[in-house]
C-alpha cells in the first residue's frame, strides 16, 4: 500500500463533506483488518465487530493523525489495542486441551493434509494462549509478512525485540503442541 | 564445539524462520539427539502452516456497515447537542418567567418603568449589593442562558463530519 496515497486519502477523509474518502480507506484496510482480527480475537463471532471498531476509531483519531507513523502502522497499532482491550475483557475459559485434537504431534506425520489440519487447529488453540503483544507479532507477521520495522513502530519496541519476541512466541507455541 | 540440547533448542525458531543458519554443530547435535530433531520437525511444521494459514478477508458489505456505524455514533451525538440544546431553552424560559414574576407588583408598569429609568442612570455605576432584586440580574441571567443556547446550537451546526471528537485511543 503506498503511503502517499495513504496520506492523500487521510487528508481527503478530514477535508471531505461526504463518506467517500473514507469508504475508500475502508476498502483499501478492510481485508487485512479483518485477516489480523480474526487471528487474534479470541471470539470468531466477534470478529466482524472488533473490526469495525477499529475503523470506528480510525475515523475517530482523523483529526488527531499527524503522520509522524505510516497510516498502515497507526492502523496495525488500533488493531492491537482493539483486540487487546477485547481480550483483556472477563472470558469463559476454554482449556486447551485434545478433544478431538489426536495424539501428541508426530514430526513424521506433518506432511499429511490431514495432520496439516490438525495443526492448523491445535496451533489456533495455542495461539489464543499466547499474551496479546505476541499473539498479534504472530499474527501480522505472517499475515502478509509484515515487515519487523513496521512492527517494531506499531508497538514502539525495538526491532531486535521484536525478533526474539517473535521467536519466543513461536517456541511457546512449540512448546503447548509437543505437550 | 559441540552443542548442548538447551542451546539448540534456543536457536531452533531462528532456524526453523531462515532467520539464522544451521552450523554444523548444530546438525551434529541433531543427528544424534531425535530429541532435539523432534523439535526442529515441528518448529517448521509450526513456520510452514503459519505461513500458509488463509487470510480470512472482510464480508461483502463490511465498509456500508462500518459507515452505517458512524452515521449512527454521529447522529447519537447530534442528538445529545440537541438534548442540551433544548434544556439550555427550557431553563432560559423558565428563568424568564420568574423573573417576570417577580418584577410583577401592585405598581405595575409603572414601577418597572421607573426601575428601568433608575438602572439606565445606574448602569455606569458599581454592580447591584447583594440582596438587591436587580432588574439587570433578574433579567440577565435568563439572557445569558438564551446566549448559551443559541451558541451551543451554532457550534453544533458548524462541526464538520470528521469533527466527532475523542481521539479513539488512536493518536499517530
Amino acid at each position: 500500500m503506498d503511503q502517499a496515497d495513504d496520506e492523500a486519502l487521510i487528508e481527503l477523509c478530514r477535508t471531505g463533506q461526504d463518506d467517500a474518502a473514507f469508504a475508500a480507506l475502508i476498502d483499501r484496510y478492510k481485508d487485512f483488518v479483518h485477516a489480523l482480527v480474526y487471528r487474534m480475537a479470541r471470539d470468531r463471532a466477534k470478529v466482524e465487530d472488533l473490526a469495525q471498531d477499529v475503523f470506528l476509531k480510525v475515523h475517530r483519531g482523523l483529526p488527531y493523525f499527524r503522520g509522524d507513523a505510516k497510516v498502515a502502522t497507526w492502523i496495525y497499532r488500533i488493531v492491537f489495542n482493539v483486540c487487546a482491550q477485547d481480550r483483556a475483557r472477563p472470558r469463559v475459559e476454554v482449556p486447551l486441551d485434545r478433544e478431538g485434537g489426536g495424539p501428541p504431534l508426530d514430526p513424521g506425520r506433518v506432511d499429511t493434509a490431514f495432520a496439516d489440519l490438525e495443526l492448523r487447529d491445535r496451533l489456533d488453540k495455542a495461539m489464543s494462549e499466547l499474551p496479546d503483544n505476541y499473539r498479534f507479532l504472530v499474527a501480522a507477521h505472517y499475515l502478509r509478512g509484515v515487515q519487523y520495522d513496521a512492527l517494531a513502530e506499531a508497538l514502539d519496541i525495538p526491532i531486535g525485540t521484536v525478533k526474539t519476541h517473535l521467536h519466543r512466541a513461536k517456541r511457546m507455541l512449540r512448546e503447548k503442541l509437543s505437550r | 564445539m559441540a552443542m548442548t540440547c538447551e542451546q539448540v533448542l534456543e536457536s531452533i525458531e531462528a532456524v526453523a524462520a531462515g532467520d539464522e543458519p544451521a552450523d554444523a554443530a548444530f546438525d551434529a547435535h541433531l543427528a544424534g539427539c531425535p530429541s532435539c530433531a523432534a523439535a526442529l520437525a515441528t518448529a517448521r511444521a509450526i513456520e510452514r502452516t503459519l505461513a500458509s494459514s488463509p487470510a480470512v478477508g472482510a464480508p461483502e458489505r463490511f465498509s456500508q456497515s462500518v459507515l452505517a456505524r458512524i452515521r449512527r455514533d454521529r447522529w447519537r451525538e447530534e442528538q445529545q447537542v440537541d438534548r442540551a440544546f433544548h434544556a439550555a431553552i427550557g431553563i432560559a424560559i423558565v428563568a424568564m418567567l420568574a423573573a417576570a414574576v417577580s418584577l410583577w407588583n401592585l405598581s405595575g408598569v409603572v414601577r418597572l418603568v421607573l426601575l428601568a429609568i433608575e438602572t439606565m442612570s445606574e448602569v455606569s455605576q458599581a454592580s447591584a449589593e447583594p440582596g438587591t432584586n436587580h432588574p439587570i440580574l433578574a433579567l440577565g441571567l435568563p439572557a445569558a442562558l438564551f446566549a448559551t443556547a443559541l451558541a451551543v446550537w451554532w457550534w453544533a451546526e458548524r462541526r464538520s463530519p470528521y469533527d466527532a471528537g475523542g481521539d479513539g485511543g488512536a493518536q499517530a
